[in-house]
């Protein structure tokens, strides 16, 4: 089955009833009907687009097998969201929120490291889309089209843009996944590289990095010590971006030369990665795999119903 | 958001220790430029006077003097300004900290609170020689705190307390303090808090001698007071361009080329920027939209660029998710109304509304070029030079 979610997944919507859930819950509700309930304490409003809301995930889960929760709490509130996801072991927690403090995080992530039921993608991410089968975020769904390729990125626009030229190559995707960009997220490069190498659906990785953090050095420790059988092809932003400024999200600051572009794209040569520093590049370095494999399907067709 | 608007002063920190029973050294007062040439503030004991600005050794450039007269105030309050401007220090002096000199004698030593991202953890660094001493003998011991985790922070202290050597009948004390700056740095939602030096006295007080602090700007929201103190400090920033950043909060990196970077989202738009610079451009001002921004920001923005001189390229990279190519489109068409500009416009628009967009600005206005194609688009945009 394809990694995260899929054609099965049923999902909640957390803060379905405000301000952005009300508006950019739509997409993933009509993609493939896989939210089947919204939350919000707010006792007046019952049901929104033929959905029902429940007052907390507890009254749910009672009587529902819930796999996925889609969270459009606003930051002062979703640090209560995520840790009651966590308490009610909901396994696939997608924070699309951008701005949770740091100190939320920092509880969030200790809660995380306290339990193994749940993991946590984001925050600040456009979700998760499993492509034909789920989206759970606010991902434009027609810039996508089914095939192999497997794309993990922190940059939620530059998911769009790959898959678009992907899309365009006739090259199709399996899983497109946005970790997030914020400096502390739930899930970091591994954990996702780990589920793709055991999807037989992917059968090529496309790994969107950027200057900051640590992650894609934290990728390459990783994959020095794990064999990973199918290609990863890297590109990582911000080449040109001046030391210590935010470049856009909260997470894209190289505070020293240890968190530049060029830092990050030499440890991911070294781990075996397949390294671009052009966009563009991207489909002709895939070509160049396809050749070399036998049974590569460019796109696949949609699975039936 | 950026560094130089994240900070807190000297005395806006010292007034929140205060708060929290932290000592801080006695008769703080806030002294302004005209106080000190009409003769309003008297010293008449040792005394130390401090620039409040948001810059690193200020003793080592002068910005600290120690006083005792009120002769030597005025003189001092001077020489300090001839300091400032010497320098060239991108802020206004707007007051100086004068309080008094601690004559008692002490060890002092170095405490720095910060977030360690990569681990997710409070890290709390500490170095035996603090003062200007630091960094020429900096020997220091970092210790890491898991925030829902009370035990993780007294076995920091204790290794804290071995490093610091502190005595044994003033380790209850230092616990207190060190329990009660861990609890203020959480508090307040901070991203570093720094207290170099403090001094343990020969009379086993603790007293922070300096302090120095990052803010989370993502919990200005149930932050009051943090928030009326960064108000305050963006009016002593001397360049206007970053007041109009942080008083719009816009995510805007001012550099020193021709072309304005502008996308909706921070991997789009550095990647657009890496493709400019090799395609040998130079970026003058690098611009993350984001993906809820209002109409509002959008035309601020574009109010920004138009009318900085050195601009006279925008490459406009919009990819819709959240985010309408039409609000782009619109507001453009809105600023463009109050602008007879020659500044070029080069826009690619994808995703949602994007070809109804086009059509709102086409044929109107011949500076802007639509391209869906980014690298012809930016071989365009480089060919106009700085000007």
């Amino acid at each position: 089955m394809s990694i995260l979610i899929n054609k099965n997944t049923i999902a909640i919507c957390q803060g379905m009833t405000g301000n952005m859930g009300k508006i950019y819950s739509r997409l993933s509700l009509n993609y493939n009907k896989n939210i089947i309930a919204g939350i919000s304490p707010n006792k007046k409003i019952k049901i929104i687009r033929h959905i029902p809301i429940y007052q907390s995930i507890k009254k749910i889960t009672a009587n529902h097998k819930i796999d996925a929760t889609l969270i459009f709490v606003p930051p002062y509130n979703c640090k209560r969201a995520i840790l009651e996801a966590i308490k009610n072991k909901i396994k696939i927690i997608i924070c699309i929120t951008e701005g949770i403090p740091i100190r939320d995080m920092l509880e969030i992530k200790s809660a995380l490291q306290l339990q193994n039921k749940s993991i946590l993608i984001g925050p600040n991410t456009p979700g998760i889309i499993t492509v034909n089968e789920c989206l759970l975020g606010i991902m434009p769904p027609n810039i996508f089209t089914r095939g192999n390729i497997g794309i993990v990125s922190r940059s939620g626009t530059l998911i769009y843009e790959v898959a678009q030229l992907l899309t365009k190559a006739n090259l199709g995707q399996s899983t497109c996944v946005g970790i997030g960009g914020d400096p502390i997220i739930g899930t970091n490069f591994n954990k996702i590289i780990q589920f793709f190498e055991k999807d037989q659906k992917t059968k090529i990785i496309i790994l969107v990095g950027e200057i900051g953090g640590n992650l894609e050095e934290q990728l390459a420790s990783h994959l020095e010590k794990h064999i990973t059988s199918k290609p990863i092809i890297a590109y990582i932003a911000g080449e040109n971006a001046p030391l210590k400024k935010q470049m856009g999200h909260a997470g894209a600051v190289a505070y020293n030369k240890n968190e530049t572009a060029a830092n990050k794209r030499k440890a991911l040569k070294k781990a075996g990665c397949i390294i671009v520093k052009n966009i563009y590049d991207i489909p002709n370095k895939i070509e160049e795999i396809i050749i070399q494999k036998s049974n590569f399907d460019r796109t696949l067709k949609p699975p039936k119903r | 958001m950026h560094d130089y608007e994240s900070f807190l002063l000297e005395f806006q920190i010292k007034e929140l220790l205060a708060l929290h029973n932290i000592a801080t050294p006695p008769n703080r007062r806030l002294a302004y430029l005209l106080d000190i040439e009409k003769n309003k503030t008297q010293i008449d004991h040792p005394c130390i006077i401090k620039a409040q600005l948001p810059v690193n050794n200020r003793l080592q450039y002068g910005l600290i003097k120690i006083i005792s007269s009120n002769n030597e105030l005025i003189t001092a309050s001077k020489k300090i300004l001839q300091n400032i401007f010497k320098y060239k220090y991108p802020y206004t002096l707007k007051h100086f900290l004068i309080e008094d000199l601690i004559d008692i004698p002490g060890k002092e030593h170095y405490i720095c609170f910060s977030v360690d991202i990569n681990q997710a953890k409070i890290k709390i660094s500490v170095s035996y020689y603090g003062g200007k001493m630091v960094e020429k003998y900096s020997l220091f011991c970092e210790t890491h705190v898991d925030i829902n985790t009370p035990k993780s922070l007294y076995e920091c202290i204790s290794k804290i307390s071995s490093h610091l050597k502190i005595n044994n009948k003033l380790k209850i004390t230092f616990k207190n303090y060190i329990i009660s700056l861990f609890n203020f740095f959480i508090y307040y939602d901070l991203r570093m808090l720094e207290i170099n030096p403090f001094i343990i006295t020969k009379n086993m007080d603790i007293i922070c001698l300096d302090a120095k602090a990052l803010v989370d700007n993502s919990a200005l929201f149930r932050q009051p007071i943090i928030t009326k103190y960064r108000q305050q400090n963006i009016k002593i920033l001397k360049p206007l361009i970053y007041k109009q950043i942080l008083t719009n909060n816009i995510n805007y990196v001012p550099m020193r080329g021709n072309i304005a970077c502008v996308a909706n989202g921070a991997g789009l738009a550095m990647s657009t920027m890496d493709l400019i610079y090799s395609a040998g451009g130079k970026i003058g001002a690098f611009v993350d939209i984001g993906g809820g921004s209002s109409t509002k920001k959008i035309t601020t923005i574009f109010h920004m660029l138009l009318s900085n001189s050195n601009i006279n390229t925008i490459v406009l990279n919009i990819f819709g998710g959240i985010l309408s190519c039409l609000k782009i489109t619109k507001s453009i068409l809105k600023i463009l109304q109050d602008y007879n500009d020659t500044t070029d416009i080069l826009i690619r628009l994808n995703g949602k509304d994007a070809q109804k967009s086009k059509t709102t600005l086409s044929s109107k206005h011949k500076n802007i070029v639509f391209e869906n194609n980014l690298t012809q688009l930016i071989k365009l945009a480089t060919l106009k030079k700085r000007l």
